[in-house]
């Protein structure tokens, strides 16, 4: 038992003043009602001395409840050893350095580095370090089972060491993930002390306002865990940064915006933008505008006043087809001076109707299908009808074909191969016999299908809208399918063979559209007519998204190119769809590594430009493009006050804390843990009791006493 | 100065007040009292209240003839005019204080009930002379009045005005005094009962405005002998009954002192009285009811024998017809 304010207990002294009034007091202490005390002076109090005590009760009750008011007030605690530990014990510190890209900013990176090794020089021996660098993620160069390895004189130069081997790269500041990560890998080190020692995170940072703190808003913090911000400041003030923003629709032209940041000092910025940005693959260096590799240049001025951002238009940049590079000039800062723009390849998808009808009737299905399918700009749709003879033969075997009706044996032969090897082929199965024969495309026995005997009509439910084909649909407010009444369909009696996988069904049971695997392609399979007869599927509001769908499925494109954020892992699938085998990725530096084509396989984007993929399908060799950009956040370089870390829950060590000595630190901590205990209140609530109990019984001897006046008077 | 020490036990025949008080009807008190007074008496103890014949005094110009005393005149030869005590009915006033100091009592009763006793038997003898009997109670206020009157009903009156009142707040004579002086315009007897227990100050001024109407005046001082002797033994905090003030006193040490004031009061009481004339009683209240009446008469007796002199001292010397 330890007391916080020893200096009440000298209140203990008072219990001797129930003592001496209990044995010096005044006698009697009767009240006499008299007419008059015209007549009367006030007597000086006669005390007369007893040398025995009378109620011993009483006595040990008073001097009971004051030793117990001297106790509270000196705010009694139980000291625990762990509880107490101060500077002077072994810590354990978790040593985080920031890497992200807005730590390339003139001096900040030297300033880090000092700050390290001012730190590793404060290790105590018995210290436990972890040396961590962060961007968006936590990468450990010196963990602490290696520091504890270490001979005890090396282990500062080896932590410094490691860190010269790193420099700042060009991903995004995440502290929302990296220091609960840090929390992490600080409380599962092995050590047995583990659980009990104080744990301080240092990190070196520039602190930016796009440090992404966030994610520290739910994060649990352990008691034992303090984190000490060491701010590195640049020597450059106002930052401004340029992103593209996207392409302006119809035309090769482009849209950049320009970024400045609160505390900036510029308003007036040159942007540039050049075609053909492969060429000057040198991300790092700060190329000055117009001097883009001799290559066509665009060049406008810009104000932007600080904390806004303006849009600028470039419509019409030389040669749509290649990279563009757009450069801001205008600030200190460069790093993020530079942004890449791909432009998206435009793909030729060949659709193929395999039908009846001309394409001017509103009540065949060929009207409706040939007007579904819209241009992008990744994509362009050539259509061919098979009625009209303009479809080359090789179509059975490149495109997506949507068949309508019965075919004869050698279109199945040949649909059935063109499915095997690799093409999509989408059966309207409006009659039982469409039905079967899509079971023998996809290579399998057709199942009994019969006609449906429908009441009224059906509806689809269950629709599998995490399958790509129905990706469109994945939201709450466009997922409502009960406006498509099916009232003709068809059913499938029997077993669905293996290779089938039902992606709706009609009224829950039924199914109403399967997709059959068959080499590497697929068929899908429709249960009931499009048009007329059997539902109003061509004329609702499903019907364009999901033809559309079907197409950027099945030809890999979708609106917008890919476009990535540096620290992106891009998985490469999306790029070749169903194509396998080696990848190559060449970096914009000019780096070169292979991967194998699967859907779990990410190219890590490290730094900003154009990656470049070649890799091989069907069709042949294929590249792909894609610029990968600065993090915008990173370029949000005012500072972010350690206040806004503090209301998240982040524990900052006090500054008034930080400059107390061991003494008053733990004088501080003797606190804490004493107004965690909160005894006093218990020992206030007992003083009460007992003063209660005084009150109760002097009463009682009171009343006993005025009896003997009253006799006495 | 009367001896402020007395015992009930020397009184003999009279009613001990330690008896007579736990009698809680007035009326029957006053009977009590009363009935054994005339008893020993055996004559009206307000004798020559009435119209009755005082003295010769020697005729000289300007007397009213009527009252030459003819058959002297045919005996002797001489004029003598004839003096009367009084030419109507005698009209008494009672002012009891009922001041909170006057709850005071260290007996089995208190200074209050011995004071309306006392009244109560005032009246009761004033009523059986056919004389007119008022009453006012005060404290620092007036708190009931009953003009003197003598008609049927108005001793019960004066005794049930008596029964009913309360205990007041504190003592103050000026009020009452010269409520007396403003309404009673017919000069007559004023009895003054109280304790007295307040400053002399103004006493004396008030008790002079109606010396001066030509009124009588009795003052009773009821005192308890705790009050007189100040026999207290042990030290205790002494509350004053009127203004509740609270004073620890050591009676051992305070009793000289406090004697020593009390009989300064009392005599500066005495001394203002004697100045003007009143008679002046000390009514301890262990004494019996009967003495302080008594001794009352025959100072009343004393004082009308005075006063009755004094026309004499007024007319001229040798003046005869």
């Amino acid at each position: 038992m330890s007391v916080l304010a020893p200096f009440y207990l000298a209140g203990l002294a008072a219990i001797g003043l129930p003592i001496l009034f209990h044995m010096i007091r005044r006698t009697p202490k009767g009240k006499v009602p008299f007419s008059t005390l015209m007549f009367l002076d006030a007597s000086p109090p006669r005390v007369t001395s007893r040398s025995k005590i009378e109620h011993w009760l009483l006595l040990l009750i008073r001097a009971a409840a004051l030793i117990l008011l001297a106790l509270a007030f000196s705010r009694p605690f139980l000291r625990q050893s762990e509880d107490l530990a101060v500077d002077s014990e072994s810590k354990r510190r978790v040593i985080l350095v920031d890497v992200s890209a807005s730590m390339r900013r003139d001096g900040l990176w030297t300033q880090a580095n000092e700050k390290v090794d001012a730190i590793l020089k404060d290790v105590k021996a018995d210290d436990s370090v972890g040396l961590f660098v962060f961007d968006q993620e936590l990468l450990p160069l010196l963990s602490f089972e290696e520091w504890a390895g270490l001979q005890a004189g090396h282990q500062a130069a080896v932590a410094q060491e490691r860190l010269k081997e790193v420099s700042p790269g060009w991903m995004g500041t995440n502290l929302g993930i990296v220091l609960p990560e840090a929390v992490t890998a600080a409380l599962n080190e092995g050590d047995e002390k583990a659980a009990t020692r104080v744990t301080e995170i240092v990190v070196i940072t520039d602190l930016q306002r796009g440090s992404r703190i966030e994610g520290l808003q739910t994060f649990e913090w352990p008691d034992s865990v303090t984190v000490d911000i060491q701010l590195v400041k640049a020597k450059t003030v106002g930052n401004a940064s340029v992103q593209v923003v996207g392409s302006l629709s119809g035309k090769n032209g482009l849209r950049v915006r320009v970024d400045n940041v609160a505390d900036s000092p510029y308003e007036r910025f040159k942007v540039e933008a050049a075609a053909d940005a492969l060429n000057a693959h040198n991300v790092a260096s700060n190329s000055e505008p117009g001097t883009g590799g001799g290559q066509s240049t665009t060049l406008q001025n810009v104000h932007v006043p600080p904390e806004q951002n303006r849009v600028v238009k470039f419509k019409e940049i030389s040669d749509g087809t290649k990279p563009v590079l757009v450069s801001l000039s205008g600030d200190e800062d460069s790093f993020d001076n530079q942004a890449w723009y791909v432009r998206p390849q435009t793909a030729r998808v060949p659709v193929l109707y395999r039908g009846d009808g001309s394409s001017s009737d509103p009540n065949e299905l060929r009207y409706y299908l040939e007007r579904a399918f819209l241009p992008t700009p990744a994509r362009e749709i050539d259509f061919y009808a098979d009625g009209d003879g303009n479809a080359p033969d090789e179509t059975w075997m490149t495109g997506l074909s949507v068949i309508g009706k019965k075919l004869d044996s050698e279109q199945l032969r040949m649909s059935s191969k063109a499915v095997e090897d690799g093409w999509t082929v989408i059966v309207v199965g409006s009659s039982t016999e469409t039905c079967r024969q899509a079971f023998e495309i996809a290579g399998t026995e057709a199942p009994d299908i019969s006609e449906a005997n429908v009441e009224g009509y059906a509806m689809l439910s269950d629709v599998d809208l995490e399958h790509p084909v129905f990706q469109p649909f994945n939201d709450i407010r466009l997922a409502d399918f009960t406006k498509l009444p099916i009232w003709k369909h068809r059913t499938i009696d029997g077993d669905l063979p293996e290779n089938s996988r039902v992606l709706a069904s009609l009224d829950g049971s039924r199914p109403a559209i399967v997709e059959l695997s068959h080499g590497n392609g697929r068929v899908l399979l429709f249960t009931f007519g499009w048009h007329n007869d059997d539902s109003k599927f061509v004329l609702s509001s499903k019907f364009v998204p999901l033809m559309n769908s079907l197409v950027d499925d099945f030809a890999g494109t979708s609106v917008e190119p890919p476009r990535a954020i540096v620290g992106d892992h891009f998985p490469v699938h999306t790029l070749a769809g169903s194509a396998t085998g080696e990848m190559t990725v060449t970096a914009p530096s000019g780096l070169e590594h292979g991967l194998e084509i699967s859907p779990s396989a990410f190219a890590v984007l490290t730094e900003p430009g154009v990656y470049q993929f070649e890799w091989t399908d069907r069709d042949g060799p294929r590249t792909a493009s894609i610029a990968a950009n600065l993090d915008p956040l990173e370029s949000r370089t005012d500072a972010l006050g350690l206040d806004e870390l503090r209301s998240l829950g982040v524990p900052l060590p006090d500054m008034v804390e930080a400059r107390m000595t061991t003494d008053e630190k733990r004088q501080l901590l003797a606190r804490e843990l004493e107004s965690r205990q909160r005894f006093w209140q218990w020992v206030i609530l007992a003083g009460i009791v007992l003063l209660l109990l005084e009150t109760w019984l002097a009463g009682s001897l009171a009343a006993a006493g005025a009896t003997t006046i009253t006799a006495d008077t | 100065m009367p001896s402020p020490k007395t015992s009930s036990s020397s009184f003999g025949r009279h009613a001990d007040p330690a008896v007579l008080m736990p009698i809680r009807s007035l009326e029957l008190r006053v009977k009590a009292v009363m009935e054994g007074f005339f008893n020993g008496l055996h004559r009206s103890p307000f004798h020559g209240f009435s119209v009755e014949f005082s003295e010769y005094r020697q005729y000289t110009d300007g007397d009213d003839l009527r009252y030459l005393d003819w058959k002297v005149a045919a005996r002797s030869d001489r004029y003598y005019i004839k003096l009367f005590e009084d030419e109507t009915n005698l009209r008494c006033n009672l002012l009891v204080d009922n001041s909170r100091s006057m709850s005071f009592g260290s007996l089995d009763y208190t200074k209050a009930d011995y004071a309306k006793t006392l009244a109560a038997c005032l009246a009761w003898s004033l009523v059986q002379q056919r004389d007119a009997a008022g009453l006012i109670v005060f404290d620092e206020d007036v708190e009931d009045i009953i003009p003197a009157r003598f008609r049927h009903g108005q001793l019960r009156q004066i005794l049930m005005a008596l029964e009913k009142a309360e205990q007041g707040a504190s003592t103050d004579l000026t009020k009452p005094l010269e409520r007396v002086a403003g309404q009673v315009r017919k000069r007559g007897l004023v009895v003054l009962i109280s304790d007295l227990l307040a400053s002399v100050d103004g006493l004396e001024r008030n008790l002079g405005y109606l010396a001066a109407a030509g009124h009588e005046l009795v003052v009773f001082q009821v005192l308890d002998p705790q009050e007189l002797n100040f026999e207290f033994e042990a030290p205790a905090l002494f509350q004053d009954l009127e203004s509740g003030r609270e004073i620890y006193v050591d009676p051992d040490r305070a009793r000289k002192q406090y004697q020593e004031r009390l009989q300064a009061h009392l005599e500066q009481i005495q001394k203002t009285c004697e100045k003007l004339g009143a008679i002046y009683e000390l009514c301890p209240t262990d004494r019996p009811l009967e003495i302080a009446l008594s001794e009352f008469m025959l100072r009343r007796q004393r004082m009308k024998a005075g006063s009755a002199r004094i026309p004499q001292r007024r007319s001229p010397a040798g003046r005869s017809t």
